[in-house]
């Protein structure tokens, strides 16, 4: 008798998040800690070979809530300059979030940097020593113009429908090499614009949903402390393990009737790992002071995003496959009434120099760290917002608080490592930084490199749900070869 | 030609519009291409057109963008393309990227060099030498494939539910028609099904499924005891009857509906009066409402009478249709609309027909034999239909709980008498003042002000003054000489809609706050009338009143005032006025004030239009609004133009031959009971969802299901007073065990290994076990452990804000660690679902879910080590175990540790673990010495364990 039941080569997996291939208890119990400890994998996270030869083994996403301007940052525009002030002589989106101001210039000056002669503008200090690194992405677009469904569409390729995350699907498509970590962590995400939909697994297996490192708020949490959810072993090791034994001794009493139920027991086991290793990835005191410094921990300005990049180091080196980090929160403290981060509708210039002042040493330091550790090679690093910001103004005629609106049909992101051309710029916006013109780079675009990047075929990465394969790209999609090394 | 130039919002719509008409009446036809014209054409045009257009707009195309070709002759006609004038050509704009709307092509701009090429080419005349069309050729289009109506028919979900008598077989085994229909398919398959499960386990399984939570001791003790064979179906009607049954059933609807207390998606804001919908659907199931009366309330309970049992009124139930996820910061309002709407079809097409409607917004259903025109058919309803009270806010309407409508009835009667009593009285006086001498004045005839007076529109004929529309304190002074002085009425005629006071000043002094504060039902002049503006003593000389109102204004006309001892009547009069009007604001401030409900209410009544591609900027085809034509057939009596269709669309669906209304909700019954449905994808019944695997035993129980007048409740009896139902989940064969003594059964019929032939058990051989799902897995926990507050309904906690803070997110997390209510009462915050149930697979409350998942993973492991849920009550159980009097040996204690937790007793390997276990913990804690508080840790950590393990968290 056959009952047809189609599935894809990870869905015949979900019952079984947990497999049989863990090491046994007694064994876990009685290794050592040595400096950086790994173990097989869950069955459901059990690694996959890709489609195709890969660039990168992980990605680590820097992203920056808010909308950082590209304008101001990475896409130079002289005559933003020449014709500040002035009606802008195109026609404007169809819908715009909320201002019609004019033309605005930027208030920071640009100067090519690195043998490349990348562009940046002076907000960037410390940046231009890895510019030759860097693949600017100047022709990012269509998406949505609020922050919730610009963040959502980023994250997940829809900006409403709850859809796994693209940390999920990588997680799907090639599972992890170290069972001791989640193959996703989100470092200090963000409860706001879709919350928890932006690393959800949606209707994939519940284990590629991404872990998030803090509790997700906003603003967001503080770096210095942060820690996994019911991951403090409360009583003593030894007491746990008690238990364990106990747990395991039950079951073979109790019956175990079937694989889900051995998968359970399995599950305490490889759950006691997770409780020894994390601390472990986590401790940036093993770090020397040299490298804590360079990374700006210390220092109150870049101390949150500089623990958060070295811990996305530490877990790059652990073979984690996805990780997050998130440069979200208020400026509230600094007396800027702006709501998300880099969400400068007014006091552009102020908050965007606190901002790019958070992240500019930290993220310049961890490219060079990977760099020196030979890890930029396997490592893709995307840098990006939802959105960018008008070349227009908005707010007022007060050039001390004056901001840019949200941006959609043509901003900055940038990539380095995994695969992508080095030193490079990759599409073009108009005159005036508006409408990208070359090598649209849409969501689903992006999309689809990354997974490239990491030798998934975006078509071929589909999940069945309700009646349907579904992809991280929907219907669309197409991989920027241009960019690609 | 010029109807053609009007804008609309699709730049492409009027392009292709105008590309039609163009081909119906050539403007051009004579025109000739000279040479260079030509040749430059095809050098520079010609490939691009190739290269960059034809893929989306040639012949070849495998669907024809906007309806346009490029590929033929592009006729000189605006707005395509202007002869000589490129800045008025739309394929330049659209080559240009200078439109967002209009961006080809839509793989990146071409380069510039390209672009001044096309320039040239429209500039120099736009020469085209390739052959014309002619007016039939746009009907080149490629035809589409079809869906084919009849034969989707054929399809076994389409198909009528069929009458299948069970099959004859005679068996012991057989207690139910169900167990018939079971045996046969295991019979076919060589397999009899397992022995029946022994007591313990049956209560537990019955507790859990109907109740969601374990027996109690005493529940367990009384079952053992009662030795009657009707045992099991008192038990099962007990729990039927239980308000415990409720809170678990109208939890599996809520995932079909997709409950949620607040939007989820990108702005996340409360629905702080969503909990009524969720107490509704408890209510519904404890009184056991027909489920085809309960989907019709969920569809268009607002257009139903209440069926006089329940708390709430039907309408209510509609919180169905607007519980859904909304874009609520969607700037494109026309996008939000069609979103909602969109929302709407696939809750209700999953729900309730499984079938994924929504897979037909953009194209005709790939598998199904679902139309396009069938999802704007649909859509068509719920566009007639109010869902939202305006941008970015959902609709809610008053209604009353049963229980305070009697009273409020009262207090509302008494109200329209008063305020008939008032109208009367105010025509009485209205009249009285018409006939009186007064000083009647234009209210454009202010002496000082900062109003805007207007002729035309609003002021059409009268003139009238109003607000600037700029945000201001707006002011009209009156300078009027008075002759007598006394007590004179001041009355102002104004028409205004909605309430806009303002208040009056007597030479500077605030005589009446509000003012102008009523309303006419029209802002236009038919809506003038005259309102009494209170009684003011004027002196003799120049009196100034000034009236004011900010930031808008009523549309005043005129004012006037009579003195009253001109009119001796009037003073009574005037008195008795507010007298009765006192008495309706008294009665308008006690009356019982309404609970608001999410719902929804009869909208603007029109068809829709196809939106080709999904697009709402690309309209096509308007369809009438109507039911799926697979079902209902292509000719259905056309809905009524003032009414939404939304009461049709219930009644439809509620028919008790519609083929898949009762297939569904008994495949979801199923479903909830063994784990998986006849149809293993209770949420589509489509080509690619599976097939029932016992069909005739579905269409059995859908037919028995409505002769059963849709009682859920009678189904559940059916299903659980089966054979089938009470087996166990052990694999060994029933008929091997009672034949084992049998001497004479031969080799021949002895049953295959069933693990070999069905391992999947979907032939039904054995019970499946099944993991308890999240809410149960917490509701037991704090059964267990003493803390379950059983209170029913409410609210513990609302939402009061709509925009959630993070401050009410901790609330929301401290309260969800410490309340000890029910799990259904916990808010279910979409963006922020508490973690100990998204762990345990809780439905996505985004989606209806028919069937959720079950995952094992390593977070749930460390949530049950370390969880302060989980051990504070491990610690609850061991304090009470300790403390019972009379149970002085620990075998007695683990025997109630089992019983609670378990429902059975320990096995003699158990108890041995059991004890070596507390010594040892012991030891662990403290080498020297035993003291209470360390045997109090290793019975808490004892009882956590045995929480952890399989037995308390999987149904055996």
């Amino acid at each position: 008798m056959q009952f047809p039941h189609p599935c894809s080569r990870r869905q015949m997996l979900d019952r079984l998040a947990v497999g049989f291939g863990g090491l046994a208890l007694n064994t876990m119990l009685a290794s050592e800690s040595s400096a950086i400890e790994t173990s097989e994998p869950p069955r459901a996270l059990a690694p996959i070979e890709p489609h195709f030869a890969p660039r990168a083994r992980s990605v680590v996403f820097l992203f920056m809530q808010g909308g950082p301007s590209h304008v101001d940052t990475f896409d130079e525009k002289p005559a933003l300059t020449k014709y500040d002030g002035k009606e802008p002589p195109f026609k404007r989106t169809r819908v715009q979030f909320a201002s019609r101001g004019n033309l605005l210039r930027s208030p920071w000056r640009f100067r090519p940097t690195g043998q490349s002669g990348i562009p940046m503008s002076t907000l960037w200090q410390h940046l231009p020593a890895v510019a030759d690194d860097l693949c600017m992405i100047h022709s990012v677009c269509d998406t949505n113009v609020a922050h919730g469904g610009a963040t959502m569409k980023l994250h997940t390729g829809h900006e409403a429908l709850v859809r796994p995350s693209l940390g999920s699907w990588v997680s799907y498509g090639l599972g992890t090499d170290n069972g001791n970590l989640p193959s996703y962590i989100n470092i200090c995400p963000s409860s706001i614009h879709g919350g928890v939909n932006n690393w959800g697994s949606a209707f994939l297996p519940s284990i590629h949903q991404g872990v998030p490192l803090g509790t997700p708020g906003y603003p967001n949490a503080d770096a210095s402390n942060v820690r996994f959810k019911y991951m403090n072993s409360r009583p003593t090791k030894k007491l746990q393990r008690l238990q364990l034994e106990l747990l395991r001794n039950l079951s073979i009493e109790q019956g175990v009737a079937d694989a889900e139920m051995e998968a359970r027991i399995q599950s305490f086991e490889l759950a006691f790992r997770m409780q020894m290793a994390a601390p472990d990835a986590l401790n940036l005191e093993s770090e020397t002071k040299q490298t804590r410094k360079q990374y700006g921990i210390g220092n109150e300005l870049t101390d949150s995003f500089g623990r958060q990049c070295l811990m996305a180091r530490r877990l790059v080196e652990r073979g984690v496959r996805f990780i997050q980090v998130n440069h979200g929160g208020s400026l509230k403290s600094y007396g800027i009434p702006t709501n998300e981060q880099w969400d400068q509708h007014s006091y552009l210039q102020r908050g965007h120099e606190i901002n790019a002042a958070q992240i500019d040493q930290p993220m310049t330091a961890f490219i060079q760290d990977l760099k020196s550790r030979g890890l930029l090679d396997n490592t893709l690093v995307v840098w990006g917002g939802e959105f960018g910001r008008t070349p227009t103004s908005q707010a007022t005629k007060d050039r001390s608080i004056i901001g840019r609106d949200h941006h959609t049909d043509g901003f900055t992101m940038w990539m380095a490592g995994g695969g992508v051309k080095p030193g490079f710029r990759y599409g073009a916006t108009d005159e005036f930084g508006y409408y990208a013109i070359e090598n649209r780079m849409t969501i689903h675009d992006l999309h689809a490199t990354i997974l490239h990047l990491l030798g998934l075929d975006h078509l071929r990465l589909t999940y069945r749900y309700a009646g349907r394969d579904f992809r991280l790209t929907d219907v669309h999609g197409d991989v920027a070869h241009g960019m690609i090394a | 030609m010029s109807g053609l130039s009007h804008r609309t919002a699709d730049g492409w719509y009027v392009f292709v519009a105008a590309f039609l008409l163009m081909l119906v009446f050539p403007g051009d036809r004579a025109s000739t291409a000279d040479d260079s014209g030509t040749e430059f054409f095809e050098k520079r045009i010609r490939p691009v057109l190739i290269k960059h257009c034809y893929e989306c707009h040639s012949l070849k195309s495998d669907e024809l963008q906007g309806e346009l070709r490029l590929d033929r002759r592009l006729t000189k006609s605006a707005p395509l393309i202007q002869p000589g004038k490129p800045d008025e050509s739309r394929l330049i704009a659209a080559i240009r990227y200078t439109d967002s709307d209009l961006q080809m092509p839509p793989s990146g701009r071409l380069p510039a060099r390209v672009i001044a090429d096309f320039e040239k080419w429209v500039r120099d005349g736009a020469v085209d030498p390739r052959p014309e069309v002619t007016s039939d050729s746009t009907k080149s289009r490629r035809p589409g494939r079809q869906i084919d109506l009849e034969a989707g028919r054929q399809f076994w979900a389409f198909q009528t539910v069929r009458r299948s008598p069970p099959p004859s077989i005679i068996d012991e085994w057989i207690q139910s028609p169900i167990d018939a229909f079971i045996l046969l398919r295991l019979q076919t398959a060589g397999l009899r099904p397992v022995e029946r499960a022994d007591r313990r386990t049956l209560i537990r399984r019955a507790s859990f499924t109907l109740t969601g939570l374990p027996p109690t001791p005493d529940q367990l003790a009384a079952f053992l005891a009662d030795k009657s064979p009707l045992a099991f179906a008192r038990l099962v009607d007990r729990m039927l009857a239980s308000p415990d049954y409720a809170e678990r059933w109208g939890r599996h609807w809520l995932d079909v509906v997709r409950y949620g207390d607040c939007n989820g998606a990108d702005e996340s804001r409360a629905f702080p009066n969503a909990w009524h919908f969720r107490n509704y659907i408890i209510d519904t199931f404890n009184r056991d409402l027909p489920y085809d009366r309960m989907i019709a309330e969920h569809l268009a309970g607002d257009l139903l009478e209440h069926d006089g049992e329940g708390d709430y009124e039907p309408l209510v139930g509609t919180g169905f249709l607007v519980l859904g996820t909304k874009i609520l910061a969607e700037q494109d309002q026309v996008k939000m609309n069609v979103d909602i709407i969109d929302e709407q079809i696939d809750a209700f097409s999953r729900s309730m027909l499984a079938m994924t409607l929504a897979c037909a917004r953009c194209h005709d259903h790939k598998f199904d034999p679902l139309p396009t025109a069938d999802y704007y058919s649909l859509a068509g309803i719920f566009q007639s239909t109010r869902t939202m009270a305006g941008y970015g806010k959902w609709l809610e309407r008053p209604t009353y709980l049963r229980t305070s409508l009697s009273e409020a009835k009262r207090q509302q009667q008494e109200l329209a008498i008063r305020k008939a009593d008032l109208a009367k009285l105010q025509k009485e006086s209205e009249d009285a003042l018409i006939r009186a001498d007064a000083i009647e004045l234009e209210a454009e005839s202010f002496t000082r002000g900062n109003v805007a007076i207007e002729t035309t529109n609003y002021g059409k004929g009268i003139g009238i003054i109003g607000d600037t529309g700029v945000r201001q304190l707006n002011f009209a002074e009156y300078d009027i000489a008075i002759e007598t002085a006394g007590r004179y009425v001041l009355q102002f005629r104004y028409a205004a809609k909605t309430a806009r006071p303002g208040r009056i000043l007597l030479d500077d002094k605030v005589v009446r706050d509000p003012a102008i504060s009523q309303t006419s039902g029209d802002w236009h002049p038919p809506g003038q009338r005259w309102f009494f503006e209170g009684v003011h003593a004027l002196k003799q000389g120049v009196n100034t009143f000034r009236v004011e109102s900010k930031p808008l204004m009523s549309h005043i006309d005129k004012l006037r005032l009579i003195r009253i001892e001109s009119m001796p009547a009037l003073a009574n009069l005037i008195e008795r006025v507010d007298a009765v009007a006192q008495r309706v604001s008294a009665l308008e401030s006690q009356i019982e004030s309404p609970i608001q409900v999410m719902a929804v209410e009869e909208g603007d009544v029109a068809n829709t239009r196809i939106h080709v591609r999904g697009s709402h900027l690309r309209l096509g085809d308007e369809v009438p609004r109507r039911f799926l034509q697979v079902i209902a057939g292509s000719e259905q009596t056309p809905l009524p133009d003032e009414q939404s269709g939304r009461l049709q669309l219930a009644e439809w669906m509620t028919q008790p031959d519609h083929p898949l209304t009762s297939r569904v909700m008994v495949n979801r019954l199923w479903r909830w009971h063994f784990g998986r449905g006849i149809v293993a994808t209770p949420d589509n019944f489509g080509l690619k969802g599976e097939r029932p695997t016992h069909p005739e035993l579905l269409d059995w129980l859908a037919r028995r299901f409505v002769e059963r007048n849709w009682s859920i409740k009678a189904m559940h009896r059916e299903l659980m007073l089966s054979s089938t139902w009470q087996m166990s989940s052990t694999s060994r064969p029933e008929q091997a065990k009672r034949s084992s003594g049998d001497s004479t059964a031969d080799s021949e019929s002895s049953p295959a290994n069933p693990e070999l032939v069905d391992p999947e058990n979907r032939l039904y051989w054995r019970a499946s076990h099944r993991r308890l799902e999240a809410e149960s897995i917490r509701d037991a926990l704090l059964a267990v452990a003493g803390r379950l507050d059983r209170q029913i309904g409410g609210a513990p906690l609302t939402l009061k804000s709509i925009n959630l803070s993070i401050e009410d997110l901790e609330r929301q997390q401290t309260f969800y660690d410490e309340s000890n209510r029910r799990t259904i009462y916990l808010p279910v915050l979409r963006t922020n679902v508490y973690d100990f149930l998204t762990l345990f697979d809780f439905a996505n409350p985004d989606l209806p879910t028919g069937s959720r998942t079950t995952t094992t993973v390593p977070t749930q492991a460390l949530l049950m080590l370390n969880s302060p849920l989980v051990i504070d009550c491990s610690s609850r159980i061991a304090e009470s175990v300790l403390s019972r009097s009379g149970t002085s040996a620990d075998i007695e204690r683990l025997k109630r540790v089992y019983e609670t937790l378990y429902s059975r007793l320990p096995r003699d390997g158990e108890v041995r673990l059991a004890i070596a276990f507390l010594t040892e913990y012991v030891a662990a804690i403290q080498s020297d010495a035993v003291t209470s508080h360390s045997r109090q840790a290793a019975w808490a950590a004892l009882c956590q364990t045995l929480i952890a393990s399989n037995d308390f968290i999987y149904l055996r």
